[in-house]
């Protein structure tokens, strides 16, 4: 197959559909030690003591650690900088390892337990005696945030981290002031859980020898764990320690973080001087991985007499756990300003986010990271518009959507939306969806007992992430090229795409190029893999830097073949003078220039290597439309139709670009019906811990998706690449939403709290007809 | 998990010889309760009696107007038989319902009924359709065998054998899943038999309970509108973050008018 074709199936599927992927779980062997953590039963509490006299003495037993032999690491501390209003940096508790004097949420490590077998460090974890005396709980954001509830940090008044406003508040109120029409909701956006399929896991090994540290774990990006243990725990060079990520079972935000666990592992591999393994159970994973969303806002649109938006007003109240995790502070913030203004013109918006503490499990970005709040509260918006001034929804969105001539458009929040062409979206989707055959359709349902809704949703996403990206593409002595990045694949098919690129500027089969990532020692920098970047990040790094590899290419070509660098041309895996059938294979050309074979100037490593020097920000955008059909006697709710437009820049490979698509819907469809994340207010528990109670969609809950393509192409990098990885669940929960509440307009519903699942949507029915 | 003794006996009698000798021991048959009960150690059994040894404890056959199914007969072996399909398509029906295609080729009819889960879809069956339970010790009748919430009437040591399941004129199971287990919020269980029409609900309360309101209704008129304006009481159902017990009220309604509607 050609490497230029874009529907390339995966070159690392062969590996993980026949069981040959590699995961940290698999690599142990069988003379690591098992690493198990005790975590705390309570939400609240100080520790008076923790006894561990007895578990030291059980069988196979080889360390028990808690926080009084911790207590010497720095923090599991935050690289974010930002201030809230007050001008000041947001509040950061110190986050240990292990508990100090007291624990803040059910699940924060409290002991470590190293033995020959993970039963026998479980046991002895059972004869561990913590002393907690039970503080007050608060682990509802609106509780959080009210005078008077239980403080989380004595150092936090009022629970906030931080109070951040971004916008022209004087111009929102005068928007407000003039308005024809305002429309309003407080709406929670349901807490989540990532629910990987591969819980996170560590192995920890300490080489006294050379004095360096292995850590092998999931990640989203070695270098930042690597970095964050070196300088802000472990404060040491970074020499030290190496960390390597095999195989990925997914990320979608949580495996980025640095975890207890990373610090614990280390810890106990240099103190030990054995290798550690520690894995999750999917238990642990529910009580100790970043959740996820969580935020109460109240919403305000205002309109004028002709239906165009003349302001927004977001307040929100985001929840952000017990600690600040690796993110955290810029998800309900910047994370969400950057797509405010939706795929609308807007001329003036504020909001004013406040950053609350809770005795909860640390909250931080998952696939969307801001977005998902932000469009779930502004198509609700414009779904309570559009009903309030009698419009057709779809009509109200054409009004005010941005029109292509005015790209790129600067938003009222300062951000410059690439390219696009918005009514092109709105109208194909419409078109795709049969938007005009939607009344026969409703008909149809209602002559069987149920209710239809369509539903839309317009949206984008800003790509963000970290650029500290230097590619190197390698011509190796057997003719294949090695390309190293530092962005981390968790699934998504970075070995894929960006072996096409290389393939396709060197000539030669996509079998010959391998990716690779995630090990420190091999890797020199790297941002890792986040906010929906990596192919701009590194399939533009690498563009450079096969182009330099080329350069040479051409100029040892031009040698060993007696010609001009100018008429070099690379062929199907040749150097070749062009139009000539003198030629040399790469291997040839490899084996050359190791031999020497070459002028002094010409010899040395045969690669290119280039920095990222593209702009990481581009808006990919795009339109949902849903249909639904509603049981309103049960309350159970199909969806019939999904059709997703979207506009992601160029296409490198329209497979993966549907996939990112399917899986993103997948998990949109998950938040919007029926995943929640459920703690017991008073007493902090999660009461959600597994999936007995923690509901996810299953295959039969998704429908056919169609999912459709045009590319505008993005000017902010050589490539015109824009992000797609976190379209889906940006723009699916509110299509699904407008499409129920819009089947139950009938019964008199005007709105419905996600997740919609079947109780919920039976309740809205009978709470409107009371 | 805690250590234990494991016993795989070839007969009955061993295995209920290998229960009395064990400080504590437990049956484990398809281990889909009971397995991730141990993982988790939240029990802690000296010994485990395997059953998937035993041949007295399989097989699934008809015997006069009753369909004998085998304690250990798995969900997916009842769900694919073409005796039950024919005999009692709303068993087969349910059983196909339960879980997923790994559970359902592990689980089994016996572990089920014993473990007595208020969630559970089998519990509906055997008391919607009045079968006898037969044990190693004694036959118990379906309205006798559920005590309550994981509770039977089981003593200790005794091992279910099979289940005796009367042929209905008809009958019709309607699930309603819970979005999270998928285990039933409300599964009502509808037939009409020899003796009587009956009706059977599962997830609604702490454990299975008949409608007698419903089964005198259709009694009269065997269809979905004799009991579509039956309502039953909310007191004592269960209420938890995945419904009300409003919810499940009305669901035992609506299910059960359209289990009426669908019987077969
Ligand atoms: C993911 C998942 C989904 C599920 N979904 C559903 C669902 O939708 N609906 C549903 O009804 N169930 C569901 N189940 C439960 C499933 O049906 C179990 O198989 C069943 O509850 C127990 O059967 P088992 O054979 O696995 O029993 P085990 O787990 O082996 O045993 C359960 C209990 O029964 C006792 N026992 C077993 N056999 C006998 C016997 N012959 N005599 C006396 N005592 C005995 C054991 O000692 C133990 O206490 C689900 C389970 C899982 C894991």
């Amino acid at each position: 197959m050609a490497a230029t074709d874009a529907k390339i199936h995966r070159l690392e599927d062969a590996r993980f559909l026949t069981g040959a992927g590699r995961y940290t779980a698999d690599l142990p062997g069988k003379d690591a030690l098992h690493a198990y953590v005790l975590r705390s039963p309570m939400a609240h509490a100080a520790i008076s003591g923790v006894d561990i006299a007895a578990a030291k003495e059980m069988d196979g037993v080889m360390a028990v650690f808690t926080g009084a032999d911790t207590a010497q690491l720095g923090p599991l501390a935050c690289p974010v900088e930002m201030t809230g209003r007050d001008g000041k940096r947001y509040i950061e508790p110190f986050r240990p390892a292990l508990a100090l004097k007291e624990v803040k949420y059910v699940g924060e490590p409290v002991a470590l337990v190293v033995a020959q077998t993970l039963a026998q460090a479980r046991d002895a974890a059972e004869t561990i005696m913590v002393d907690y005396q039970e503080k007050p709980v608060v682990a509802d954001v609106r509780r959080a945030a009210e005078t008077g509830a239980p403080a989380v940090w004595p150092d936090a008044p009022d629970n906030r981290s931080m109070v951040w406003e971004k916008g022209d508040r004087t111009a929102m109120e005068a928007a407000f002031a003039k308005a024809a029409h305002v429309v309003r909701l407080q709406s929670h956006n349901n807490r989540l859980v990532a629910a990987a399929l591969e819980n996170r896991a560590a192995i920890a090994e300490h080489d006294a020898a050379s004095g360096i540290t292995t850590l092998t774990t999931p990640s989203q990006g070695a270098h930042l764990l690597r970095d964050l243990l070196c300088d802000k725990v472990f404060r040491e060079p970074r020499e030290k320690l190496r960390v390597v990520t095999p195989d990925v079972g997914g990320g979608f935000g949580p495996k980025f973080y640095l975890y207890a666990e990373h610090a614990l592992l280390v810890f106990a591999a240099r103190q030990t001087g054995r290798k550690v393994f520690w894995s999750a159970d999917r238990g642990e994973t529910f009580i100790s991985e970043a959740h996820a969303r969580d935020q109460f806002t109240t919403g305000e649109l205002a309109l004028d007499q002709n239906g165009k938006f003349i302001g927004l007003r977001l307040h929100g109240l985001a929840n952000l756990g017990a600690y600040i995790s690796t993110f955290s502070p810029s998800i309900p913030t910047t994370g969400m300003a950057k797509v405010a203004s939706g795929l609308y013109a807007i001329p003036a918006i504020h909001m004013e986010m406040h950053c609350l503490f809770t005795n909860t499990v640390p909250v931080d970005a998952y696939r969307g990271a801001g977005k998902p709040e932000t469009f779930f509260m502004l198509e609700r918006l414009v779904d309570l518009a559009a009903d309030k001034m009698g419009l057709d929804p779809a009509e109200l969105r054409r009004r005010n959507l941005v029109q292509p001539q005015a790209m790129p458009y600067r938003t009222a929040l300062g951000f410059t939306y690439d390219s696009g062409d918005y009514p092109r979206l709105l109208e194909e989707a419409l078109q795709r969806a049969g938007h005009g055959g939607f009344a026969a359709r409703r008909k149809q349902s209602e002559s069987t007992g149920k209710r239809r809704g369509f539903g839309l949703s317009c949206y984008l996403h800003g790509t963000g992430g970290v650029a500290d990206e230097n590619s190197k593409v390698e011509l190796e002595s057997d003719g294949t090229v090695s390309v190293y990045t530092g962005t981390q694949s968790s699934g998504q098919g970075h070995e894929t795409v960006y072996a096409q690129g290389v393939a396709k500027l060197l000539d030669m089969p996509l079998a010959n190029i391998r990716v690779i990532q995630g090990d420190t020692a091999r890797v020199r920098t790297g941002g890792g893999t986040g906010g929906s970047s990596s192919t701009i990040i590194s399939a533009t790094t690498i563009h450079q830097a096969s182009e330099k590899l080329i350069e040479r290419l051409k100029l040892i070509g031009a040698h060993l073949l007696e010609a001009s660098p100018a008429d070099i041309v690379l062929e199907r895996g040749n150097l070749a003078i062009a139009g000539t059938d003198r030629r040399l294979s790469l291997k040839e050309v490899a084996i050359r220039v190791e031999q020497n074979a070459v002028p002094e100037a010409l010899r040395g490593p045969l690669a290119g290597e280039a920095k990222f020097a593209d702009q990481i920000l581009s808006f990919p955008s795009g339109v949902i439309a849903c249909e639904v059909e509603v049981d309103p006697q049960t309350g159970d709710t199909r969806i019939e139709r999904l059709v997703t437009m979207q506009d992601v820049g160029t296409v490198v490979n329209q497979a993966l670009v549907d996939g990112q698509m399917h899986g993103g819907i997948a998990q949109g469809i998950g938040q919007a019906m029926v995943e929640n994340c459920v703690y017991d207010a008073d007493s902090g528990q999660l009461l959600t811990g597994s999936f007995m109670d923690y509901g996810i969609p299953h295959f039969r809950d998704l429908p056919a998706m169609d999912s459709a393509t045009f590319s505008t192409a993005s000017p902010n990098n050589r490539l015109g690449i824009k992000g797609v990885g976190e379209l889906g669940p940006n723009g699916a929960p509110p299509a699904i939403i407008n499409a129920i509440v819009d089947a139950l307009s009938g019964e008199g519903v005007r709105h419905i709290e996600m997740p919609a699942t079947a109780a919920r949507v039976w309740q809205a029915i009978e709470d409107a007809r009371r | 998990m805690y250590d234990f003794q494991y016993h795989r006996p070839k007969s009955v009698a061993d295995a209920v010889a290998a229960l009395k000798k064990a400080a504590d021991g437990k049956l484990i048959a398809g281990g889909q309760t009971l397995l991730p009960t141990l993982k988790m150690r939240l029990a802690q059994p000296t010994d485990l009696v395997d059953l998937s040894g035993v041949p007295e404890l399989r097989g699934i056959k008809v015997e006069g107007n009753a369909v004998v199914i085998g304690a250990m007969a798995k969900h997916a072996e009842v769900s694919a038989s073409a005796e039950v399909q024919k005999a009692i398509p709303a068993l087969a029906m349910l059983a196909s319902e339960i879980g997923d295609a790994q559970v359902r080729n592990m689980g089994t009819l016996g572990g089920s009924i014993a473990n007595s889960d208020p969630a559970a879809d089998y519990p509906a069956a055997i008391v919607g359709l009045n079968a006898t339970i037969k044990t190693n010790e004694r036959t118990i009748a379906a309205d006798d065998f559920f005590k309550g919430i994981f509770t039977t009437a089981l003593k200790e040591g005794e091992v279910i054998i099979s289940v005796s399941f009367p042929v209905p004129e008809k009958a019709a199971y309607m699930k309603f899943d819970n979005p999270a287990s998928r285990f039933a919020m409300v599964g009502v269980f509808v037939a009409k038999l020899a003796g009587g029409v009956r009706v059977a609900v599962t997830g609604a309360g702490p454990s299975v309970f008949r409608v007698k309101a419903m089964e005198e209704a259709l009694a009269k008129d065997f269809s979905g509108k004799a009991v579509e304006n039956i309502k039953v009481p909310t007191t004592g159902l269960n209420s938890d973050i995945h419904g009300s017990a409003e919810y499940r009220a009305h669901l035992v309604t609506v299910m059960a008018k359209r289990a009426a509607d669908a019987a077969k």
